[in-house]
């Protein structure tokens, strides 16, 4: 995983970037989450994990977003929504196996992100964003219409007389059980943040940066901006498209469970993690979701306190540590690091995790 | 040029009723319980069954009002009952102090929609139950859950009641979600809930039971209201715009199609974004002599009523509805916004008692809840709150003094609970008598606003059982096999 | 052929109040380059002051809403005091960004203390009604459909001949040289930043009259037609943002009657705003103003 400071001119690679200390991290962590947590973690939690793992590929989408090419989207959510829906739809088509059902669930998603990105073709900044916030308050009103498809006939395949509100699909036969799923959605959101590093690291993300820190350098440059933003809407829809294929397969999803301002926390989450460091998406996703219930659960305080907290959140990371919760822990992480192993110190300067 | 005066008098004792039912459960209330006047009840027809009551609604003067409603209903012997009318548990006075019987319960709690004054005030009994002889001893430790309506959400929370918590018995779960998500999950696991159901699917099993009846079953009430009201062109209902309300909106198609009558099911994103424009659209799509059947929560329903009012419209259609804008609070704030436009012109199906019956229950309720100082209002979610603990708590007793509390044994004497009786509803409840669906809250009332109150203007009446017929396309409902097996 | 008559000033009605909304944004925007997301918020939580001075505390109703509509004056200015000066040379998406943490902030403050109780606000202007035949208008319609357009006059006519108004326009051309030519740029912002928050919690408190006084509506749904004008206007134009915003109102409205689309009338301000927007976009018109 790269650093991307905008002062940091080097054209990393994925094997220069991939130095040991990040891989072992990397795989640490994915084996903690395998292994370690299914064994002292009880079945509500894993169910909260679980929730936290599938909400971790879409806060890397609008991370990859926000981060990379400076672009602000408020309609990740109903791409979330969107992917659910069409791997809904698909499967009431054709019988697929599941992972072919994700793979497709995220490239029609992406194709559906290309299309809310082709205004970024001409828009950019601020009246990008609004653009993406009213594509996310029409796609809201029109998925509230349409609903999930349940087997119905016609394009929308939404039966009215089938009264169930919640839309499951059936989880692969290999994964049956939560705690299968939940590893198996591990592995899923694992290749995911590759994917994502591996787009970093190399030419798109060396594109990305260059628009934006400025588009007329871009141009310059000779980069496609065209291209690589299109790209980067259709990255970013893809995998969030695909979180939504494991969360309706996992949990099922509902019409009303994704109102617009949902758009807005997430976007508020994903800030306060941390933009610039893919472990920030899974900062946002644990403040998404495992949060709240330690608040709720563990702390006893109301909801409404958690929005509050974000709103917050968001005014004192712009203000003040742009780079998100993620650094404030690095840093935390270095200066422990440093205490333990001043022999690794020089490696650790100027190399986030 | 017509000018309306000023409705001045907008300092209202909202401070104990203010909050409000924001649900799409049924529900029954009556009228304030504060001393802010005399409640008016009218009065209601003195039949059991089905009355035929039109006077009410069609006239703009106030419906008579004289005393509580007559006691010729009023369980004045109820038989049959360890808990006796009016009573927490055995009575007697002396706190539980034996080993505890644990459960446990959920409710949905997102801003607009507050589920959780049905647990709340099903631990309040329980809390009283404890200090009456608890289960013979046993006291009653009960605490619940809230979320927000989202599968992983709801599958999460029976997670960590059953396995986490270890509850022996979930009760008053109440959700917009959960009938559709927890259904296999509580069959493995071996939990018959007993719950206020919302969600169609809350009462096409008998894996829970519902103490109250849902929407599509009120719907259909508040369409018998209105075409007993004098309805005779084209029925319409409108549903907020949500997964099921659909399903929902069909028994209205029914009796209309069984009437002979046009059917409009209108389907609207809530809130509504321009009152003012849907309420033209009703009263249009509605037409002369036509009956409206409103499914909306408090909160959405009132600025449409306000601006039906607003328009002249009230005396253009029939205007009824589902339970859920039957509370206190709604009519306090329909004579504050429109006078007394709105005074027996909007007609509300409730299943449950109005809220000053008098009755042994009803007071227990109003007493325990003033002696907690409890944080949310009297309405007919307390009611549902009351009955869920009071029948749970029957189900414990009839298990017997010196039985063996486990999940299994516990949920199977709540399976078995029959002939449980309140005065709050129209007759004896039971969990299940093994029909293809449950529903066995099946008998209700209608309330109206008065004067800043809920009365009622009819007793008593059965939700019409209504054949499938395939050939003039009505889905039926299966309340003749559900009376059937009730005997 | 649905009879359309009806739906004529209901659809006036909301377009006004959008369009009140709207010339806040405008005004602000253009003085302070603060694209404003928490308008809806403070709207909302005046409406919430009325209604509890009103109902709670025995107020007099018109006090109350004078009150109300100071306090979101009072708001939105303390915003802009303590946050403008940190986000001033900030890229306007952060500025942006930085205005909906506010919202989010005020929004779990409502929803927490005034919970989800049912709640309505009559304003005393709604019960004096004129019917003429099928033509029905009460004064609280009327208002909202007259006030925008006085207040754009009135701003327009502020901008051009008051002083202030010279040195807002001084600024929105740009903050460093109108500060070189010893224009008081605090002072100036800060009338700017009160100014819009007065019009925001007067277009609350029609909405929440008109429309529903539910907190999260109120604070983001609603009044999204608002930014909808707004941006049709470049944030820029007061004539075009007013128009725009009657004419939102006026569709989405019409849109009612006819059934086979009353369902996706709503999506109206966001189908209208991405269309123009988009327009915009390609004739390379907006880059320099907004982006």
């Amino acid at each position: 995983m790269t650093h991307a400071n905008p002062t940091d001119n080097r054209l990393p690679s994925i094997l220069t970037a991939a130095t040991p200390r990040r891989v072992i991290t990397f795989v640490a962590f994915v084996l903690i989450a395998l292994l370690l947590l299914p064994i002292v973690l009880s079945a509500f939690w894993m169910k909260i994990m679980f929730e936290m793992a599938a909400y971790s590929l879409v806060t890397l989408g609008l991370g990859l977003l926000v981060g990379r090419t400076g672009i602000y989207s408020l309609c990740q959510v109903p791409m979330m929504a969107a992917g659910a829906w069409i791997a809904l739809r698909v499967h009431y088509l054709v019988d697929l196996p599941f992972p072919l059902l994700l793979l497709i669930s995220g490239l029609l998603t992406g194709l559906l992100g290309i299309v809310i990105g082709l205004p970024a073709m001409r828009l950019s900044g601020l009246y990008l964003a609004l653009v993406t916030l009213m594509a996310a308050g029409a796609i809201t009103l029109l998925l509230t219409v349409v609903k999930f498809p349940n087997g119905g006939d016609g394009f929308w395949g939404f039966d009215k007389l089938n009264s169930s509100g919640q839309n499951i699909l059936p989880r692969p036969s290999s994964a049956t059980s939560d705690i299968a799923f939940y590893r198996y959605t591990v592995v899923v959101a694992a290749i995911g943040f590759l994917v994502a590093a591996i787009h970093i690291t190399g030419k798109p993300g060396r594109a990305w940066a260059s628009i934006r820190q400025s588009e007329v350098t871009a141009v310059s440059a000779g980069v496609n901006t065209t291209l690589y933003k299109l790209w980067a809407f259709a990255l970013s829809a893809a995998v969030t498209g695909v979180a939504g294929g494991l969360i309706v397969a996992g949990t099922g999803v509902t019409t009303n469970q994704f109102p617009v301002e949902q758009s807005i926390t997430l976007l508020a989450v994903v800030l306060l993690g941390g933009v610039y460091n893919l472990w920030g998406a899974v900062l946002a996703a644990f403040f998404l979701r495992v949060f709240p219930q330690i608040l709720d659960k563990k702390l006893g305080l109301p909801v409404e306190v958690l929005t509050m907290l974000f709103g917050v959140g968001v005014i004192s990371t712009l203000a003040m540590q742009p780079k998100g919760v993620v650094e404030d822990l690095t840093n935390l992480g270095r200066f422990v690091g440093s205490k333990f192993a001043r022999s690794e110190r020089a490696e650790h300067e100027g190399v986030a995790t | 040029m017509r000018s309306r005066e000023t409705s001045s008098a907008s300092i209202i004792r909202r401070s104990v009723i203010g909050l409000a039912v924001l649900s799409l459960v049924a529900a029954a209330c009556g009228g304030d319980d504060d001393d802010s006047g005399t409640p008016a009840v009218t009065d209601a027809p003195t039949a059991t069954d089905a009355p035929d009551t039109t006077d009410a609604p069609d006239t703009t003067d106030a419906p008579d009002t004289t005393d509580a409603p007559d006691t010729t209903d009023a369980p004045g012997e109820m038989t049959g009952m360890i808990v006796q009318p009016g009573v927490c548990g055995l009575g007697n006075g002396e706190a539980a102090t034996g080993t505890p019987i644990k459960l446990g319960g959920a409710a949905t709690n997102i801003p607009g929609v507050d589920f959780t004054w049905i647990p709340k005030m099903a631990k309040i009994y329980f809390d009283c139950v404890n200090e009456n002889g608890g289960i013979y001893g046993h006291p009653i430790e009960y605490s619940y859950e809230d979320g927000a309506p989202d599968p992983a959400v709801w599958s999460a929370i029976a997670t960590k009641l059953v396995e986490t918590d270890k509850v022996l018995a979930i009760v008053g779960n109440t959700s917009l979600l959960e009938c559709d998500v927890n259904g296999q999950y509580y069959a493995d696991h071996g939990y018959h809930p007993i719950i206020a159901g919302v969600a169609p699917g809350c009462f096409l099993s008998d894996q829970w039971s519902a103490v109250n009846m849902g929407p599509y079953y009120s719907n259909l009430g508040g369409a018998q209201a209105a075409l007993r009201a004098g309805a005779t062109g084209k029925l319409v209902v409108a549903s907020p715009d949500q997964p099921g309300m659909d399903f929902n909106n069909t028994s209205v198609q029914d009796i209309a199609i069984q009437e002979g009558l046009d059917f409009e099911g209108i389907l609207e994103t809530v809130p509504i974004a321009d009152p003012a424009g849907f309420a033209q659209r009703l009263v249009q799509a509605a037409g002369e002599g036509g009956g409206v059947v409103l499914n909306f929560t408090g909160p959405t329903v009132l600025p449409l009523l306000q601006a039906i009012s607003e328009q002249g419209l009230v005396d253009s259609v029939i205007w009824a509805s589902s339970t859920p804008p039957n509370d206190p609070s709604v009519s306090a704030a329909l004579k504050d916004c429109c006078g007394t436009d709105w005074d027996g012109k909007f007609l509300i199906n409730a299943e449950f008692n109005v809220l000053d019956s008098g009755l042994p229950d009803n007071n227990k309720m109003i007493e325990l809840h003033d002696a907690a100082g409890a944080d949310f209002p009297i309405s007919a979610f307390s009611q549902f709150g009351y009955v869920i603990g009071k029948w749970t708590t029957e189900a414990l007793l009839r298990m017997g003094e010196g039985a063996d509390y486990t999940v299994e044994t516990v949920n199977q004497a709540i399976f078995d609970l029959k002939d449980a009786e309140s005065d709050m509803i129209c007759k004896p409840w039971y969990y299940t008598n093994g029909s293809s669906a449950n529903v066995s809250n099946n008998t209700d009332r209608t309330v109206t606003p008065q004067d800043g109150n809920m009365v009622q203007v009819e007793d008593c009446f059965e939700i019409e059982a209504i054949a499938k017929d395939d050939a003039k396309g009505i889905n039926g409902n299966p309340l003749e096999e559900i009376r059937s097996n009730e005997g | 052929m649905p009879d359309f008559k009806p739906y004529i000033v209901i659809g006036l009605a909301l377009g006004g109040v959008y369009a009140m909304s709207g010339v806040g944004l405008v005004v602000l925007y253009r003085t302070t380059g603060v694209l404003n997301l928490f308008y809806g918020a403070i709207g909302a939580l005046g409406s919430l002051v009325a209604w509890q001075l009103i109902n709670e505390h025995g107020w007099n109703n018109y006090v109350s809403f004078g009150t109300a509509i100071l306090l979101s004056g009072v708001i939105t200015f303390a915003y802009g005091w303590f946050f403008g000066p940190p986000f001033a040379a900030r890229d306007p998406l952060v500025k942006a960004s930085a205005s909906l943490g506010f919202a989010l902030i005020l929004l779990g403050f409502m929803q927490w203390y005034w919970t989800a109780d049912v709640r309505t606000l009559a304003l005393p202007t709604t019960r004096m009604q004129y019917v003429n035949g099928w033509l029905r208008i009460n004064w609280t319609q009327g208002i909202g459909i007259l006030f925008p357009i006085l207040i754009a006059f009135i701003t327009v006519a502020f901008l051009n001949r008051t002083k202030v108004g010279t040195a807002m326009r001084a600024l929105a051309d740009n903050r460093d040289n109108a500060a070189l030519l010893g224009v008081p740029v605090r002072k100036v912002e800060a009338f700017a930043w009160t100014g819009s928050g007065i019009l925001f919690g007067i277009s609350g408190l029609l909405l929440a009259s008109l429309v529903s006084m539910e907190i999260a509506a109120l604070t983001f749904t609603l009044p999204v037609a608002a930014l909808a004008a707004a941006l049709i206007g470049k944030v820029e134009s007061l004539s075009v943002t007013v128009i725009a915003a009657f004419l939102i109102g006026l569709i989405q409205s019409s849109l009612g009657a006819m059934n086979s689309v009353a369902q996706y009338r709503n999506t109206t301000p966001f189908v209208v705003a991405i269309i123009v927007l988009v327009y915009f976009g390609w004739r390379g018109q907006t880059e320099r103003r907004v982006a």
